[in-house]
């Protein structure tokens, strides 16, 4: 059992110690946003952040997260009611196939979160680790240098 | 198509609700007037109106990235006047009403959704249109002539009544005649920016692509493979595997089933296999490389196109070049990786099948095939697909999932991992490429000949679908037997199109030919990002670069007196010199050009990079498109500068390997793809046209190698013939 927190709320895993934290989040807790790309810390599509961090959830296991706060890209916001930095990204039409956008926001919030506003080297240095077959990268960067303009994640 | 079918196709969406007619190519066909039932009305296979005024889309094609629902849901809007953010979207499954005009099947590739649906969907909305307006002229008493449709609304004076109110008085009258409906302009919401359908879905992480699917009580499968395409499981050894997993032997492999997809790839780990039948166990990319080099020299092969005579022709040239290119095998590696779920009925007979497919009729005839049921009974359901590139048009991992869950009786989600994935492609073909032209006194080109070596991707397209291609029309030994029979026919009797295709470039040459050697070790290959054209464009633009060097002129001054017969190209390769600035860079910055006709679309990029410790370092990209009318303008965009990021992966990365038969590669760390610190600025000018709108998917990708590689030789003199581009090698 281990016990960390989930978007704000305790939870308690059941699955073995070394479970990567990737497939509790998805198939223990149902949260489907972050995703399963590479399962070898190469791609970044399931970022997530702990304690504030981005962090590849498919080579974290989840003992490593017991009493620490995980964030997905669940509690960014909602359809309904989305962070002005998914709003951004989606008046940018950033994405094209998706999949990989979870993570691409849970790098770029976290980035903004600590470097409100970041040089294109500082910029490079937080997102090339989520990769993007579609070849988003240039809305990327230019959505991320909008929400820094706007000072959209504090 | 018969009523009924219909409904339990919109059923499949999960509409549940309602029919109306067909549209075959904007025939209505079957009944004569729309239908309701539930609370709306539909008035043909793609639209439903309800008296709410919620306008529903049955939305036919699989959306991988390529912007298809946005382009299509504007169709619709155009035809129905009403804003495209009015309508609501919905994956539909299978049935004949969504096939696109003239196609077998519902088959999403080739960068034909835009091109092929363009006259048909406007109609299926003006359709509804033209019965909302007659039936408000009926219901306010007043003449047809006195209202006026515009922005979802009918207004009589300055009154507005929704078009939902009229909905239940135009389900009990004739449609109108589909050809009364011009599709041309001015337009109110085609070409308009602001529109993207999925962004906020796919930015909030709420989009369901196949792998976020949860069936109550599934369990979930893992796959090993044998490493050589072709091998057969001999035995395998289950101790250590823990317990609660269940195995399943199947022809190529194992699978692994467990409650999770973590518990069943750890179980797999434990699991010693044993393989036979190893047919391409002594291949490996040099043995196919020599093969399909000696090809170039000493085999004629096949004919595919001539004009003129290109031999005298050469002979009687003031200059010739030769010139050989390489493009290796390459894999798709779509972010999401294979997967499906599949649930069956045993004693019904009825299954379903939720998956992201590019062929989701293929999908679930083979589906059928494994469950030995009929097609008919298996709904599928469709959801997001995680990028395709071409890699999900192929149904392996249905096959697989079908098996497992026949043999185990639970809903089986089965999922590769990327190692799968990169081990178990139906590869872009590798290719080799000879070309040889002939230069007159003048400098102009008089003679060009291409032959390429290499496997057919058509070929081992039917061959892999061959069951499922062809068993409508006979059983499925007979049409499996028949599929392979494919290999044969593209090797001896005609010449696989998509090998060949884009060789020629649309060069006004007097005296051409393009001849092919099928050279073919086994290895399965396939329909990637721009097929043929993908190591086509490489051969020609890179050569044609050479031959202008060769004849002492600019490339682009070269190219634009050779294309007097294509003015379309003409125009890109201006537009791209110019925004670029060709032949006023930057100090320390070296340009290339290439420009490249595939899909119906004219594309030109002009590439600006330096040398940076060894390596290109490409700064800019300036594209020129043309793709007649421009529908929708920012997904143009989007998917010409995906496209040069994906081609960029191929110039300066992509090689898959084979050793022994078995991939080399397995992850990104040893197949990397481009990452932001590498990707270029990008700018995508659109060339002003009302010509047919065409797709623009594929051809931004065939010309980023070359234009990288005539840069890379305008920096440093050194020609590179070969994928990927690699300066420490030259």
């Amino acid at each position: 059992m281990t016990t960390f927190s989930l978007n704000g709320r305790v939870v308690v895993s059941q699955e073995a110690p070394d479970t990567p934290l990737l497939w509790v989040v998805r198939d223990e807790f149902g949260l489907k946003g972050s995703k399963f790309g590479c399962g070898a810390g190469l791609c970044g599509a399931c970022t997530v952040q702990i304690d504030g961090q981005a962090q590849r959830a498919c080579v974290t296991p989840i003992a490593q997260v017991a009493g620490r706060a995980v964030r997905t890209i669940e509690a960014l916001g909602t359809p309904t009611q989305p962070s002005r930095l998914q709003q951004i990204w989606a008046e940018l039409a950033v994405p094209q196939c998706g999949y990989c956008q979870s993570g691409q926001l849970m790098s770029a919030h976290a980035l903004l979160q600590q470097t409100p506003n970041p040089t294109d080297a500082q910029i490079i240095d937080a997102m090339s680790g989520n990769l993007c077959r579609c070849g988003t990268y240039d809305r990327i960067k230019a959505a991320i240098k909008q929400a820094a303009a706007e000072g959209a994640v504090s | 198509m018969k009523r009924r079918d219909l409904l339990k196709a919109l059923g499949a969406a999960g509409a549940g609700l309602v029919v109306g007619v067909p549209l075959s190519g904007c025939q209505p066909f079957g009944e004569e007037t729309p239908v309701t039932i539930g609370d709306g009305v539909a008035f043909n296979a793609f639209l439903r109106i309800t008296p709410s005024n919620e306008i529903h889309f049955y939305q036919p094609r699989a959306e991988m990235g390529q912007g298809v629902r946005t382009g299509l849901t504007i169709l619709i809007a155009e035809g129905l006047s009403v804003a495209p953010d009015r309508i609501q979207l919905h994956h539909v499954g299978v049935d004949e009403a969504y096939r696109l005009p003239g196609q077998p099947m519902q088959l999403t590739g080739g960068s034909t959704s835009l091109k092929d649906s363009f006259t048909q969907l406007i109609q299926a909305g003006a359709i509804a249109k033209a019965a909302l307006h007659a039936a408000a002229a009926v219901q306010l008493g007043v003449d047809a002539g006195k209202l006026r449709l515009a922005d979802g609304q009918v207004w009589l004076g300055d009154r507005a009544y929704a078009y939902g109110d009229f909905v239940e008085t135009a389900a009990q009258r004739p449609l109108p005649a589909a050809d009364t409906f011009p599709t041309s302009a001015p337009y109110r919401y085609i070409g308009k920016p602001g529109f993207s359908q999925d962004a906020l879905a796919k930015s909030t992480g709420t989009a369901v692509f196949a792998i976020d699917v949860d069936v109550p009580d599934r369990r979930v499968a893992v796959v090993i493979r044998c490493p050589v395409a072709g091998g057969q499981l001999a035995r395998f050894d289950p101790t250590g595997v823990p317990e609660g997993v269940e195995l399943v032997a199947l022809p190529h492999g194992v699978g692994v089933v467990a409650p999770t997809y973590w518990r069943a790839r750890q179980a797999a780990t434990q699991l010693k296999v044993e393989w036979t039948d190893l047919p391409l166990a002594s291949e490996s990319t040099d043995s196919i490389n020599a093969k399909m080099l000696a090809s170039l020299d000493n085999d004629a092969g096949q004919k595919a196109e001539t004009e003129g005579d290109v031999v005298d022709a050469l002979t009687s040239a003031a200059k010739t070049l030769s010139a050989t290119y390489s493009a290796p095998h390459l894999a798709h590696a779509t972010m999401e990786p294979l997967n499906c779920t599949i649930s069956f009925d045993a004693q019904a007979r009825t299954a379903s099948l939720w998956v992201g497919s590019q062929v989701p009729d293929l999908a679930r005839a083979v589906a059928a095939h494994f469950l030995e049921i009929d097609p008919e009974q298996v709904t599928v359901h469709s959801t997001f697909l995680g990028g395709g590139f071409g890699r999900r048009l192929y149904t392996d991992f249905v096959a697989e999932a079908a098996q497992i869950c026949r043999a185990t009786g639970y809903p089986i989600q089965l999922v590769w991992s990327r190692e799968d994935d990169i081990r178990h492609d139906h590869y872009r073909p590798s290719a080799m490429m000879r070309f040889e032209g002939g230069l007159d006194a003048e400098g102009q080109l008089i003679a060009l000949s291409a032959k390429r070596s290499g496997a057919d991707a058509l070929a081992h397209f039917i061959d892999a679908s061959g069951g499922a291609l062809l068993s409508p029309y006979v059983g499925w030994t007979a049409a499996s037997w028949l599929g392979e029979r494919s290999h044969s026919i593209f090797k001896r009797l005609t010449v696989d199109a998509t090998s060949v295709e884009g060789l020629m470039g649309t060069y006004s040459v007097p005296h051409t030919a393009v001849r092919h050697v099928t050279v073919d070790a086994g290895i399965p290959v396939g329909f990637w990002r721009s097929v043929g054209h993908s190591y086509s464009a490489f051969g020609i633009e890179s050569f044609i670069d050479e031959l202008a060097h060769a004849a002492g002129q600019d490339p682009v001054a070269f190219r634009l007196r050779h294309l007097d017969a294509d003015p379309r190209m003409k125009s890109v390769i201006q537009l791209a010199a110019s925004k670029a600035g060709w032949g006023a860079q930057p100090s320390g910055q070296y340009m290339g050009i290439a420009a490249h006709h595939s899909f119906d679309t004219w594309v030109a990029q002009v590439v600006s990079l330096s040398i940076v410790d060894g390596n290109p370092r490409v700064h800019r990209v300036t594209c020129a498109v043309d793709c007649g009318l421009a529908v929708t303008p920012d997904v143009i965009r989007q998917q010409i500068a995906g496209g040069v990021i994906f081609g960029l992966t191929a110039a300066l990365h992509g090689k898959i390997t084979f050793k022994d038969g078995a991939v080399v590669q397995s992850n990104f760390h040893d197949y990397p793809l481009l990452r932001l610190s590498e990707a270029p600025d990008i700018d995508v000018h659109i060339v002003d046209s009302n010509a047919s709108p065409t797709g623009v998917g594929e051809p931004g990708v065939p010309p980023i190698a070359p234009a990288v590689a005539n840069a890379i030789f305008a920096a440093t003199g050194k020609r590179l013939r070969q994928l990927p581009l690699r300066l420490d090698r030259a």
